[in-house]
């Protein structure tokens, strides 16, 4: 007893001494609540969705109804698609209203426009609606991934310097930024590969088909493993503790989990909250992952997010071989 | 012979403290020189500056007489103290890895042979035994073929038989005309292969010069150890320096001979007496005292 009593001593006194580590073990669910609460709490939930393209008078007549949720759209084209693959309940402007007659939520929202505003006229649109395991999985994908990417490089490379690996290394003429892009390499094969394995096996399970390139998909999937890597390479590239190394990449994960895109979709969120969303890498893979095998986007169409991907890439692995530290 | 590796007036601070205060040093190409002292008294630091891993907070180190740059890593080789290697690898695959980081390298089946790897050389690096360890990270400090060579505390924790044979690949190395800074805790090792050493204490250099030298410029050729404790009056006026330690009278004298009528006179003062030349040992107890370092 006294040997188990002496060790957990130790390791509480390990653990409290560690202020880093206290911190975020204190600081953390304090944060994450906090960040649930303002991001999800919400009193009101949106039992429909209805776009408005451009000017439509007397839409209050609508918005003020309760638990209907007004998103609005500049691209008339892309919210008509959003109609058809039963991605939003219906959709109106200043005189045409569009539903598609195979989405029950469509019918009940025409309901209410017919009520409302029966000055609209109808237009149908026709699509079948996107299966839950096709809109679920990019991202049950990207967060693997994730998890993977910011994990697999984040521990290994604190664990080295921890342990002196990186000491042996740093007296050899290998460069920083060889040692990180030998990390990315190495990591992004592992997550690319089980990323496309996992794919196909679903794939074949539920006769999921990509509507865009694979190609395509296989160059967002590369450059977003490639982003959360090289995160997870500038939170480890200065820090010795395990401890704050996980509750940094903790503070990381926790944010793309929820906003990122992976369970629901953020479209009609608050403006902060899509914000946010946006500044997340995940966000941009997701996204970009379900444009092509849902809507058959193209380069182009997703030329942005592949943007945002290789900013992050370049700006996290300039500032970690900046700033890597060897001991 | 030319001067490999100097330093000129380097000073080192951690905070307030000074580790290393105003060292000089020329170290000729094909020496092996002995870097000694006791715990805290700033090997490591020098060390660490010397290898370019710490900058010095004051002088310069050069380097066939310049200062030292990025091309230094390509020439040195360096095993320390202790090195943890990426989990999971053969001794083969350490070596194969760290000689992919030189412009050039020693080919692996002339190491492997030369460091007796041979037997081990497909076991995880992790299953080896103390004196196969160090073999490897000897043969990984050899893998440039380096005309410098950095050894720290190369054979700390070995067995007598792992470290004698330790010290004979160190001597073939030393055969091929590398330069060998060696920091060690065992005045043996030092004696046995160091060229030139210097003593450390609090810093700074307290001796500096070849073993045989600094013994003979500090002690009578001769040592006497008795049981017991005598004073210089015991000896009759005879030329000695006596030191007491832990119960024993160290007698320092030209020849153990003048001390017979003495210890004829003073029966059983020979009992567990032990004749023997001065060694590393005591110049380094002599300069650096026994008392414990805190």
């Amino acid at each position: 007893m006294n040997a188990l009593f002496a060790l957990i001593t130790a390791r509480n006194l390990e653990f409290l001494r560690d202020k880093s580590a206290l911190g975020w073990s204190l600081l953390f669910p304090i944060i994450i609540v906090i960040a649930l609460v303002l991001v999800f709490d919400d009193d009101n939930p949106s039992l429909y969705q209805l776009g408005v393209y451009g000017e439509v008078q007397q839409i209050k007549k609508i918005s003020a109804l309760k638990h209907i949720e007004i998103i609005h759209y500049s691209d008339l084209e892309q919210a008509k698609h959003k109609v058809s693959r039963h991605l939003v309940d219906g959709l109106i402007s200043n005189d045409t209203y569009w539903v598609n007659p195979e989405s029950a939520q469509g019918y009940i929202l025409e309901q209410v426009i017919l009520g409302k505003l029966p000055q609209l006229h109808q237009k149908a649109i026709t699509g079948k609606a996107v299966r839950h395991v096709e809109w679920i999985l990019p991202g049950i994908i990207g967060m693997n991934m994730m998890f993977s990417a910011l994990y697999g490089v984040g521990y290994v490379v604190v664990r080295y310097r921890r342990t002196g690996v990186l000491k042996r290394l740093q007296v050899t003429p290998l460069a920083a930024w060889q040692f990180l892009a030998s990390q990315l390499i190495s990591r992004l094969g592992a997550t690319v590969v089980s990323a496309i394995l996992v794919f196909a096996v679903i794939a074949l399970l539920f006769d999921i088909r990509s509507q865009g390139n694979v190609a395509l998909l296989v160059l967002n999937t590369l450059l977003g493993s490639a982003a959360m890597i090289s995160i997870g390479l500038l939170v480890a590239s200065r820090t010795r503790s395990d401890e704050l190394c996980n509750g940094l990449l903790n503070i990381l994960s926790w944010p793309m989990m929820f906003l990122s895109g992976i369970w629901f979709s953020l479209e009609g969120s608050k403006p902060w909250v899509r914000f946010l969303a946006d500044c997340l890498p995940l966000t941009h893979m997701n996204d970009a992952n379900r444009a092509v095998i849902i809507d058959g986007a193209g380069l182009l169409d997703i030329g942005d997010h592949l943007l945002f991907l290789v900013a992050i890439i370049l700006i996290c692995l300039g500032v970690a071989s900046r700033s890597f530290r060897w001991d | 012979m030319s001067v490999l590796l100097s330093v000129r007036g380097l000073t080192h601070r951690y905070g307030d403290s000074i580790a290393v205060n105003n060292i000089n040093l020329e170290i000729e190409a094909g020496q092996c020189f002995g870097l000694l002292g006791p715990n805290g008294a700033g090997k490591s630091t020098t060390l660490e500056i010397l290898e370019g891993v710490l900058k010095p907070t004051r002088g310069e180190v050069l380097y066939r007489g310049l200062p030292i740059d990025k091309n230094f890593k390509q020439e040195i080789g360096i095993q320390f103290q202790s090195t943890t290697l990426p989990d999971h690898l053969t001794v083969y695959d350490c070596l194969k890895l760290f000689s992919s980081f030189y412009q050039s390298h020693t080919p692996l089946p002339h190491l492997i042979k030369q460091c007796q790897l041979s037997d081990i050389a497909d076991q995880f690096h992790y299953t080896l035994s103390g004196g196969q360890r160090q073999r490897l990270l000897l043969a990984l400090s050899l893998i440039n073929d380096p005309a410098l060579l950095f050894l720290d505390e190369p054979t700390t924790g070995l067995d007598p038989q792992a470290r004698l044979h330790f010290w004979q690949l160190i001597r073939e190395v030393k055969q091929q005309g590398k330069t060998i800074i060696l920091t060690t805790h065992y005045m043996e090792e030092a004696e046995q292969l160091c060229d030139q050493i210097a003593i450390m204490d609090r810093g700074e250099f307290i001796a500096e010069g070849s073993p045989d030298s600094l013994l003979k410029d500090n002690f009578m050729p001769q040592i006497v150890e008795l049981n017991g404790e005598y004073a210089e009056h015991d000896f009759d006026g005879l030329p000695v320096k006596i030191s007491q330690c832990a119960g024993q009278t160290r007698v320092e004298c030209h020849s153990f001979n003048d001390l017979l009528p003495m210890l004829k006179a003073s029966p059983g003062s020979s009992s567990g007496m032990a004749v023997r030349k001065p060694h590393l040992e005591d110049l380094f107890l002599k300069l650096t005292g026994s008392e414990l370092r805190l």
